[in-house]
């Protein structure tokens, strides 16, 4: 009875969780406890860069190496797609610490894949279920598919082959297949798609790319303009299943 | 010199029509329309205007400085209007493409009467080579700077554009803001084109004619600086048709540097149009400025190995 209560109040005081990236961030914002969660990147706590910034408030933040959160004594480090690096593996070796390197999602599937391994990692697998279904719920009721462009500053777009694709396909949106994954102005103008999904992702700031956004032909093509929140598109991650049950609603 | 007049004009209108149409415009007349008036007649004014301008103020201020390397880019004017142009669109928040067009002739400017101050209106060949290179380094290395602290994190990819030159995707607004200072600016430089031609025989010969140097010299910085803003900030720097055509224009006029004006204007434009074809004949975009600095340089090494005794090099 004593091993086991020691054994549970290790476990809860052990469960200290930090990430180093954008995209690891999502999963702990989404499904770690208040009090689990000890650091998270300074991109997720910025409004402009993470949907989820409201909920990493107050959260400390790091950039991205693990240095930066030693001091909150992290018992497990996520990162994704090798961030941190060797150097990082072998600190974290040193002290104890797990480090988790996250594998970058290819597919929806992958997400969902990825939603209960960290939940499970917090103990608790779960917490991933209430996500998981709803993002099977998009994947059963996809509407059926339109032509459509996601178009960035610029004319950054997707290729139809990306994560950001598939998700477009559970909004019923089919990412048209564009040369070096660019639209230029000409390409809009004579074949406009029918749903132009735009991101605004930080539209208030000075680029070239923004002043392209801004050319008066894109505003007279007769194609649906639907908004994207460009933030959650960066990972393509979790944060995706309310943007995509938003675009579902704007769309219909 | 007038029937060569002539036939450049003749090509230039041939080769323009060519831009024009290049790629192929699709069938339907109301999207042709479109895409001409929209797309395509702005970037071809624009190209056009820009070669004109670089042309124009690359023999004005080659006659200036008695300088056959002294060009808008060499002379650090055109990465000063890019720093300028940068400072008021990614610092200052600017939008309108007018402002911005001020910003970057402030730029050019500053750039021009740096290089006076540091090397002299009638220095050596070596001196205002070096302080004019010092100064386009400085100017790049500022823009790109300015550009990686900017608020937007896709900002620094915009270096490119600035540095190398860029004519995708612009809106009328946009080209307008080129254009119209840039041929006032022009028409105005045309205007000292005997001035300067007598500048040529000497400081003392032109003040006996009733030029007066102090103020040409301040007059045709202002206005090369007012041309070269104007395009600089719709379009980035463009570097070394500047330099070639104004070479051009002297042979044509056999060295009369003032009225070479004209001719090189027309080689610019020409040169100008010729590179932004080849860059739309590619199947991806490159900045316009690789392909004139690939043409260019072979022709600015001969010009200095050529007169290496002159420049003491």
């Amino acid at each position: 009875m004593a091993a086991f209560a020691s054994l549970l109040a290790g476990s809860v005081a052990a469960l200290r969780v930090a990430s180093l990236n954008l995209c690891s961030d999502e999963y702990l914002l989404l499904l770690a406890r208040p009090g689990e969660l000890v650091s998270v990147s300074k991109l997720a706590a910025d409004p402009r860069d993470s949907v989820l910034a409201r909920r990493a408030a107050g959260v400390p933040t790091n950039r991205g190496r693990i240095e930066d959160v030693l001091a909150e004594r992290p018992t497990l480090v996520l990162t994704m797609g090798g961030g941190g690096g060797r150097a990082s593996a072998a600190i974290a070796g040193r002290l104890g610490i797990r480090l988790v390197d996250l594998p970058q999602p290819a597919t929806v599937g992958d997400v969902a894949a990825n939603l209960r391994r960290v939940a499970g990692l917090l103990g608790e697998p779960r917490r991933a279920e209430p996500l998981v279904t709803r993002l099977r719920g998009l994947a059963a009721t996809a509407p059926a598919s339109r032509d459509a462009i996601w178009l960035g500053g610029g004319g950054r777009s997707l290729a139809p082959t990306s994560l950001g694709a598939q998700w477009m396909a559970l909004a019923g949106l089919r990412q048209r297949s564009l040369p070096g994954g660019r639209a230029s102005l000409e390409t809009l103008a004579v074949t406009p798609p029918a749903v132009l999904l735009i991101s605004h992702y930080r539209a208030g700031q000075v680029s070239q790319e923004q002043r392209w956004l801004a050319h008066p032909l894109i505003a007279r093509l007769p194609s649906r303009r639907i908004a994207a929140d460009g933030r959650a598109w960066t990972c393509a991650g979790p944060a995706m299943i309310p943007e995509i049950e938003r675009i579902r609603k704007d769309t219909q | 010199m007038k029937r060569a007049l002539l036939l450049g004009l003749l090509l230039l209108l041939a080769l323009a029509a060519l831009h024009l149409l290049t790629p192929a415009l699709p069938a339907d007349p109301a999207l042709r329309g479109m895409l001409l008036t929209e797309l395509r007649l702005p970037r071809t004014m624009l190209v056009v205007a820009y070669g004109t301008t670089l042309g124009l103020t690359g023999a004005a201020l080659q006659a200036l400085f008695a300088n056959p390397l002294a060009s808008p880019d060499i002379t650090g004017s055109s990465s000063g209007a890019a720093l300028g142009a940068v400072g008021g669109a990614y610092w200052l928040g600017l939008t309108e493409p007018l402002a911005i067009a001020v910003c970057a002739a402030g730029g050019a400017l500053a750039a021009l009467a740096f290089l006076l101050t540091l090397a002299g209106r009638r220095a050596d060949g070596t001196t205002l080579l070096l302080a004019g290179l010092g100064i386009s380094l400085a100017c790049g290395a500022a823009t790109s700077l300015a550009l990686a602290l900017a608020p937007s994190p896709f900002a620094f990819y915009d270096a490119y554009g600035w540095l190398f030159g860029d004519f995708t995707d612009r809106s009328l607004a946009q080209v307008a803001a080129a254009i119209v200072p840039a041929t006032v600016a022009g028409l105005l430089l045309l205007r000292r084109a005997h001035a300067l031609d007598m500048l040529a025989l000497g400081e003392d010969v032109a003040a006996s004619l009733g030029h007066r140097p102090r103020r040409l010299a301040v007059e045709v910085v202002a206005l090369a600086a007012v041309a070269i803003g104007a395009c600089v900030a719709v379009a980035g720097a463009v570097g070394f048709v500047g330099l070639i055509a104004p070479f051009a224009g002297r042979a044509a006029t056999r060295g009369h540097p003032g009225r070479a004006m004209l001719p090189s204007a027309l080689v610019g434009a020409l040169l100008l149009l010729l590179a932004d074809l080849a860059t739309r004949g590619l199947d991806r975009p490159i900045p316009l400025g690789v392909i004139t600095a690939l043409v260019g340089t072979p022709l600015f090494l001969w010009l200095i190995t050529h007169q290496r005794r002159g420049l003491a090099l």
